[in-house]
């Protein structure tokens, strides 16, 4: 199962691709919570190396606006999800076969429980807050980090369902 | 619908699904989302509904530099601890060469931290009343210090023993506090910090010279506050 995996990141095409969805994802993650301030910045009239210097300074919140449980399915979560869709790239690619719907989908939920895990960043979870759920917080022992937790579960199991899946034999289904 | 038609339309249904889940996150994230001609009027929070510093503010550095950075806090929160370092690393380098003013204002989260976030709160203004913007400042420096964060600290031990270091009068800390003087600035510090945007704390506006507003939202890093002021200061 695992050597299907390996042999799909090897190829440069499954490298890149997952690297890529890792980055975008990771750093969607870490900055979402300064999205207001990057998009002032970037309609503001600095130069663009200064646009980019207070951007990539925000990066560092990593490490000053997560707890290290937060930061740590943060960067698990955004790596789950880059593997998992260079699989999903690959299999397009290739047409090896038709994806498998439950590992996507499970795959979908891990990324959507982990974007609502995200926010544990500041008091106060971003996008629960936002959604004026805020109260329900204070019943979860990790408040709101269950999200990401849940998140990366989700995403394990959907990685598994996908490898499972191209371990399978290929046969033609017996249309009931 | 067949079972090839679903597993066909499953991915890109399943792609628009997570996208559109990570879209609305970054909508409902961002304050200057929706822009209005006069946001106060339509209630809309925004940055310009930040209030002037008045003698009424805890500031420390020059109230007149032309940096100011307002912050909204909450004693209980553990990033608002983190964000405090930072901010006296801040006016370590700024604050003595009068570029940059820290005002200090609440916003005690009720939901999270019941009871002690606003308490203390309410003691570190009557500790200013009593002791002075510098003890307004060193009570802050050293609850930081002295606290575990989300609502664990013990006010019965960490608040007296502050007041002792200071020097004050626990008994005019004690009548103040009961005299509920404060209760409505800090209301009213809560309500501003929501209609400027805040959602969770620490909440801070950089403010510089020429107005430009920028908000920062959670404990950012002394590398984006540093970035931010030497962009104000060219």
């Amino acid at each position: 199962m695992f050597l299907e995996l390996f042999k799909i990141l090897k190829k440069p095409r499954g490298f890149i691709v997952a690297t890529l969805s890792f980055l975008v994802i990771f750093a969607g993650s870490v900055l979402l919570p300064s999205i207001g301030l990057i998009s002032r910045i970037i309609g503001s009239n600095a130069t663009f190396s200064e646009k980019t210097q207070v951007v990539w300074s925000l990066v560092g919140s990593i490490q000053t606006n997560f707890t290290t449980l937060s930061a740590i399915t943060t960067v698990v979560t955004a790596l789950l999800f880059g593997i998992i869709f260079a699989i999903i790239v690959s299999k397009v690619v290739e047409q090896k076969e038709l994806l498998q719907k439950n590992g996507i989908t499970t795959g979908t939920l891990g990324l959507v429980s982990g974007v609502f895990g995200i926010g544990c960043a500041a008091c106060g979870s971003l996008l629960i807050s936002t959604l004026g759920l805020g109260g329900i917080l204070t019943m979860l022992p990790f408040r709101g980090q269950e999200f990401g937790i849940l998140g990366v579960l989700l995403l394990f199991y959907s990685l598994y369902l996908l490898l499972k899946k191209n371990k399978d034999m290929q046969v033609c289904e017996v249309n009931n | 619908m067949n079972k090839n038609t679903l597993e066909k339309i499953s991915l890109p249904i399943s792609i628009v699904v997570a996208g559109a889940f990570i879209a609305l996150a970054v909508i409902f994230t961002n304050g200057t989302g929706s822009k209005t001609s006069d946001p106060i009027a339509q209630n809309q929070p925004s940055l310009e509904n930040v209030s002037k510093i008045t003698k009424k503010d805890n500031v420390l550095g020059d109230p007149k530099a032309p940096i100011t950075i307002v912050e909204y806090s909450d004693y209980e929160c553990p990033f608002c601890k983190r964000f405090h370092d930072t901010m006296n690393q801040v006016m370590d380098k700024y604050g003595e060469s009068g570029e940059v003013a820290w005002v200090y204002r609440h916003f005690p989260l009720d939901t999270l931290h019941p009871v002690k976030a606003r308490a203390e709160a309410v003691v570190s203004e009557c500790v200013a009343e009593i002791g002075g913007n510098d003890a307004f400042w060193q009570f802050s420096n050293r609850f930081f210090e002295l606290t575990p964060s989300n609502n664990q600290t013990d006010l019965d031990v960490v608040i007296p023993q502050i007041i002792g270091e200071l020097g004050l009068s626990q008994s005019e800390i004690d009548s103040c506090v009961e005299s509920g003087r404060y209760d409505k600035e800090i209301n009213d510090q809560i309500t501003e910090a929501q209609q400027t945007g805040g959602r969770g704390t620490p909440w801070s506006i950089i403010i510089l010279p020429d107005g430009t507003k920028y908000p920062i939202n959670g404990a950012q890093p002394y590398e984006a506050i540093e970035s931010l002021i030497e962009l104000g200061l060219k």
